[in-house]
């Protein structure tokens, strides 16, 4: 998806500052951030391509965590681009879905259950009684 | 031979013209409708798929200039503190809303009897009663009679959802605090009813249900409406309505999606194109008999634009919420603090609804989280403390008219065809700002009432103008007011306008419920003083 090699090696680092291996789950780039997701996040959200590319550009031959500390402090609309495009990506990931026990906004039907009812919690509002001002008599 | 005139034009197929051309056909009228959007595509619902939170943004957007839809008109906001949020199509308003259906309370309609400030509106709680009845069964809505905020009466049609572990959390820290809560009322099919079906609590109402669970007008009453007669014209975009020498409407001039211009003729007009496309369409209507604007003549066209400073405060719990699901919609409200306490520093008050957060994506952006933050060495701590471990309470400010909020034509921006723009002139009000930290403040210790480890209030945004309210006033006083208790134009006797642009005071609740109400009070009227109206020749 019109992305080089060299850019996605840039893109990796700045995404594992973001997001690191820990508490059992992979990096950003060991979940493929920087590849097979972020092919799959661009093909829904080519808009990302661009502003994408241009960041990668600034980010040649700097220090990753010294280019995301000044992104964060003098330029949120770019560094909105990286906080939006390595999450994404990230929870594409078919092994991080899993590890989150997460199957998308998935269909949970509703259980009839009146949990309302349950511990007397509704009595105990209708016993406080009304609460709004009636309409005033004429 | 020609198809006679109809007797009702309706512009606008949101809330308001569907409930009202519901009425006119029912009652034997001939209707059209003019309608600048089409109908909403739900293939474009991405709920059932992964990348969902990725698309949900670009395809459902509520704003309109982030939209930028073939139906579209921009809106300069650079002059306001919260940008409009409205959609053209049928169903308007209803595809994206979250369906929390409020109906307001009796001290909305008696702001100035019981406070002291702005207006009372030209009927009563009690009045409007039995007209939310009757919607309430046409939308499908959930929610449980009884609620100790309202006058007892005729519940919703449905039962509502389930607390949710967030809202029995909630609601058993508000019964310690002697704070109000109630199962909250929803535009979500709970069980199959007519054309619904019942919800499957993907949390993703706004952007596109994709179960057809959600009350929508497009759903609810437009495929019905048209069966039964009426005359849908999509594609349509009015650029004025057209005045005789006697000073009636004779009807609407409007472009179809090639740019050709269509005349459509009626014996009465009604708007109900929101609370900025309605005043917009009477200002763009000025002739030398109404120089500023037609039905202007009180000078309030466009003005006391209300919008509902919005505030949210989350909340993060060390067991399981199943906070990714549920109604979005709301599990529980609370109006605890709706109403006036002068101690307080302030007037009027705020619906408080409680919500899911959403997937993984939700739990790393600016909102509702702000700055606090996620990023680097903690951030699988800090996300597994969000991720389904949250909920929220969405807060909805009362917003008082004033006649410098308003909606005027952009003297330069233009719409595609070449029709002014609406441009907003809004400012928070000092009330407005005292009354949302107020709430943000109550509604932290309803959160940390509930055992939250954490809240985090998020930063207000812009694009919550959810709610158009107030720029066309209805009153008893031509000079005071653009329209009478029954939505007739003070000036012009065959105009009405029958949505939320008549409201002389904005509630503090979302204002789908009596929209819809108000619009088929509206229509009765129409309809049972049909023989005595004026007509153009």
């Amino acid at each position: 998806m019109n992305l080089t090699s060299a850019e996605r090696q840039v893109l990796a680092a700045l995404a594992d500052l973001l997001i690191p291996a820990g508490n059992g789950f992979p990096s950003a780039s060991e979940a493929g951030v920087a590849n097979e997701g972020l092919d799959q996040l661009l093909a829904v959200r080519p808009d990302l391509l661009n502003p994408l590319k241009g960041l990668l550009l600034r980010a040649q031959d700097r220090g990753p965590a010294e280019f995301i500390a000044e992104l964060q402090r003098n330029d949120s609309a770019a560094f909105g681009v990286l906080a939006e495009l390595v999450p994404g990506a990230y929870f594409l990931n078919p092994d991080v879905r899993t590890k989150l026990k997460y199957d998308g906004q998935s269909a949970r039907p509703i259980d009839p259950r009146e949990d309302y009812l349950e511990d007397g919690l509704l009595q105990s509002v209708i016993d406080r009684g009304p609460i709004y001002r009636p309409t005033p008599a004429k | 031979m020609s198809e006679p005139d109809p007797d009702v034009l309706i512009i606008g197929a949101g809330p308001t013209g569907a409930v009202a051309a519901k009425r006119f056909v029912e009652a034997g009228m001939r209707v059209v409708v003019l309608e600048q959007g089409d109908w909403p595509d739900y293939s474009k619902a991405r709920a059932n798929h992964s990348d969902f939170e990725l698309t949900a943004g670009r395809n459902w957007s509520g704003n309109p200039n982030r939209r930028q839809a073939p139906a579209d008109y921009p809106i300069d906001d650079s002059q306001s503190d919260i940008s409009a949020v409205l959609y053209n199509a049928v169903g308007g308003g209803t595809v994206i809303y979250a369906a929390h259906w409020q109906r307001n309370m009796p001290s909305d309609f008696r702001v100035r009897t019981l406070d002291g400030v702005a207006d009372d509106w030209p009927l009563t709680y009690e009045e409007l009663q039995p007209y939310y009845e009757k919607v309430e069964a046409d939308f499908g809505i959930s929610g449980l009679a009884g609620d100790t905020a309202f006058p007892p009466g005729k519940g919703p049609p449905l039962p509502p959802g389930p607390l949710a572990p967030m809202g029995r959390r909630v609601a058993r820290a508000h019964n310690r605090l002697g704070w109000h809560w109630w199962p909250a009322p929803n535009a979500i099919a709970t069980r199959p009813y007519g054309p619904l079906k019942p919800c499957t609590q993907r949390a993703t109402c706004m952007w596109g249900c994709v179960e057809g669970a959600k009350g929508s007008v497009d759903l609810t009453h437009w495929p019905q409406n048209i069966k039964a007669g009426v005359r849908l014209i999509t594609g349509a975009r009015v650029r004025r309505l057209n005045v005789d020498a006697a000073g009636l409407v004779t009807g609407a001039e409007y472009f179809d999606r090639q740019g050709a211009v269509h005349f459509q003729r009626a014996s009465v007009t009604i708007l109900g194109a929101s609370g900025i496309g309605t005043p917009r369409i009477l200002l763009l209507s000025d002739t030398p008999k109404f120089p500023n604007g037609l039905a202007n003549s009180s000078g309030l066209v466009g003005r006391r634009l209300m919008m509902h400073p919005f505030g949210t405060v989350v909340g993060l719990f060390d067991e399981d919420m199943q906070s990714t699901h549920g109604l979005w919609g709301q599990h529980i409200h609370s109006l605890q603090f709706y109403e006036t306490d002068p101690a307080r520093g302030f007037v009027r008050g705020a619906k408080w609804g409680l919500q899911p957060t959403g997937g993984p994506l939700s739990m790393t952006r600016g909102y509702p989280w702000g700055d606090n933050p996620i990023w680097g060495a903690n951030f699988h701590q800090n996300f597994h403390e969000r991720f389904a471990r949250s909920a929220m309470w969405g807060i909805i400010c009362e917003d008082l008219p004033e006649t410098e909020n308003r909606m005027v034509l952009d003297p330069a921006l233009k719409d595609s065809d070449g029709i002014p723009a609406p441009k907003l002139v809004y400012r928070m009000s000092e009330n407005s700002k005292r009354l949302l930290q107020f709430h943000l403040a109550r509604a932290r210790e309803s959160l940390e009432a509930a055992g939250a480890r954490q809240v985090v209030t998020a930063p207000l945004i812009r694009e919550t103008g959810w709610h158009l309210l107030g720029t066309t006033v209805m009153g008893d006083d031509p000079s005071a007011s653009v329209v009478n208790a029954w939505g007739q134009a003070h000036d012009v006797p065959n105009l009405y306008v029958f949505d939320g642009s008549i409201w002389p005071t904005s509630s503090g609740m979302n204002p789908t419920a009596t929209i819809a109400a108000l619009a088929l009070r509206c229509a009765e009227h129409l309809v049972e003083n049909r023989r005595l109206q004026k007509v153009p020749a």
